[in-house]
């Protein structure tokens, strides 16, 4: 009968169990960057939608009151151009929600200087639900400016 | 002291502001007016002609070209050598022989016959009595026709007469009588007979033979063996001439021409409607492209021009706008009139204006108005562009409005 032999020292099957270690913390190192990365590619569309939609609301003023009293007001309808030129340039995506649109005048209707475009969006993580990740919030935020500066 | 010289200096401005220039002290506050003082103007009818002129004109055409230049030249030589050549000898001689002919001695010949023919004969034959007696029994004689008799050998065709009487006194009287007319006799009659004959005639014949051939003769002739030798060479020069343009050409040529005239006189008014002017980018609650409505008047006052002088007449207008483009991107000059109107000393026109770019406060909108005689008054306000941020907010501040918009001038009278 042939008799079997442990060698203590021997370096047989030490790469396998190293890559038996490392391969959770590589594939999460992988997931963070690829859920992350879906993240941020997001908050850009969500800026670009914002900044869109302030610049509009932005252009949205009474031209008659302009024309004939020179006063700068804000139409009334300025934020439907922004619900609509933010829903316009955006794609939704159904690992995405977004929480709330906001938009605030800086000073007031009747003599405004910004447009502020406020949004709150979660995007689905895949990966980093692993480690008990389920959502990134993002946020996005842009000024539409009604006068310029010298 | 100090005193004294700021009440000099305030005195000489208003004295050159009231005398000299009295049209813009009648200005209102944002309408300006440009009129060249004085008591008479200098109407600038200079103008350009198109005239023919000769242009001297041309210049250096280079042109490279390659030439052959042949150097080729001819060895003459040769050498006397005999030559074989064939010439045409012209001979013969004649030659005898014996020949016949056919001699053909046919003709007419003419030849006779004996032939029985009828003459006419007067011959009166009595058979049985004598004339004497038939004449005495002629009138019981009988005609029997025509006969033909024999008599003495004789052929005769005659009238047959036949008296057989027998007489009371008995017996019978029995003659005939041939009244004979005709008699036969015979005669030669001729007539013509071809007679074919002939006969061969053998008679002594001469032919040239022609012996006439190709000789072969020899003689010494030149040979030429000159040959030519080919060769040559490529010169690549370059040629400077000189290509003459010169001609007539139509130029406009400047010709200083005017003549003095009373200034214009009169009032002009603007109205602009909006008062703050926005690009047509704006859209107005109609949603049109906004826009500026302007109406320039004019009326312009007669009555001081000398009597030798035509009434002034507005007949050009020049309307346009320096627009003054933020950031320093340049002045965009829009036209909004440029055109005659009917002569008239008292009109006014109206134009509807889109501008593309915002302005500054510094955009001047210009009138030109010009007389028939060459006058001119030059109108101009400031007239700035909104955009869809014109106002000012710098943290320096502005001198126009920061909560209003630029503009907001809409009506405005100037007199000169």
């Amino acid at each position: 009968m042939e008799k079997l032999s442990f060698n203590f020292y021997s370096k047989k099957g030490s790469a396998l169990v190293v890559v038996a270690m490392l391969l959770p913390v590589f594939i999460l190192i992988v997931g963070m960057v690829v859920d992350i990365g879906k993240a941020m590619v997001f908050k850009e569309e969500l800026n670009k939608a914002c900044m869109v939609a302030a610049e509009e609301a932005s252009k949205c003023i009474d031209i008659e009151a302009a024309q004939e009293l020179g006063v700068n007001r804000l139409a009334s309808n300025y934020p439907d151009i922004i619900y609509e030129y933010f829903n316009k340039n955006y794609e939704i995506k159904n690992y995405t929600s977004i929480n709330y649109l906001n938009y605030n005048v800086i000073e007031s209707t009747d003599n405004p200087k910004y447009i502020e475009v406020t949004c709150e969006a979660e995007v689905e993580c895949f990966f980093l639900k692993i480690v008990g990740i389920n959502d990134i919030l993002i946020h996005s935020r842009a000024l539409g400016r009604l006068r310029r500066i010298k | 002291m100090k005193k004294i010289l700021k009440l000099k200096l305030f005195l000489v401005i208003f004295v050159l502001t009231v005398f000299l220039f009295p049209g813009e002290l009648l200005c209102e506050s944002w309408l300006k007016v440009d009129i060249p003082g004085g008591e008479q103007i200098w109407v600038d009818t200079s103008h350009w002609e198109s005239r023919a002129v000769w242009v001297e004109d041309g210049y250096y055409k280079y042109t490279s070209h390659r030439e052959w230049v042949d150097t080729s030249y001819t060895v003459s030589q040769g050498y006397w050598g005999a030559k074989s050549y064939n010439v045409w000898v012209t001979s013969g001689y004649r030659q005898y022989y014996t020949a016949s002919r056919w001699v053909n001695t046919s003709h007419w010949e003419r030849r006779w016959r004996n032939v029985k023919v009828w003459v006419p004969v007067n011959l009166t034959i009595y058979v049985g009595c004598s004339s004497y007696g038939w004449g005495v029994y002629s009138f019981a004689s009988h005609y029997k026709g025509r006969v033909t008799i024999t008599y003495r050998g004789n052929r005769y065709r005659a009238y047959k007469d036949v008296i057989d009487y027998r007489p009371a006194r008995g017996g019978r009287v029995y003659a005939v009588r041939y009244r004979c007319y005709q008699k036969e006799a015979t005669v030669r009659k001729y007539y013509n007979v071809w007679v074919t004959s002939g006969y061969r005639q053998y008679y002594t014949a001469s032919k040239w033979v022609d012996t006439s051939h190709w000789g072969r003769r020899t003689r010494n002739i030149w040979v030429d063996t000159s040959y030519t030798i080919s060769q040559g060479y490529w010169d690549e020069h370059t040629d400077r001439i000189w290509v003459d343009t010169s001609h007539f050409e139509n130029r406009a040529v400047w010709v200083e021409n005017g003549y003095y005239a009373e200034p214009l006189k009169g009032e002009v008014t603007v109205q602009k409607n909006p008062g703050y002017i926005f690009t047509r980018w704006h859209k107005n609650p109609n949603g049109e492209e906004c826009s500026m409505d302007l109406n320039v008047g004019w009326k312009l006052d007669n009555s001081e021009i000398p009597p030798d002088e035509e009434e002034k007449k507005i007949s050009y207008i020049y309307i346009y706008e320096d627009v003054c483009r933020y950031k320093n991107k340049g002045v965009e000059k829009v036209t909004i009139f440029k055109g005659s109107v009917s002569p008239s000393s008292e009109g006014s026109i109206s134009t509807t204006t889109k501008f593309d770019f915002s302005g500054i406060e510094d955009s001047i909108l210009h009138i030109y108005i010009y007389a028939v005689s060459g006058e001119s008054a030059h109108i101009y306000f400031n007239n700035p562009i909104n955009g869809y941020r014109s106002i000012n907010i710098g943290l320096e501040g502005s001198s126009s409005d920061a909560n209003a918009w630029l503009g907001g001038n809409n009506y405005g009278k100037v007199e000169f």
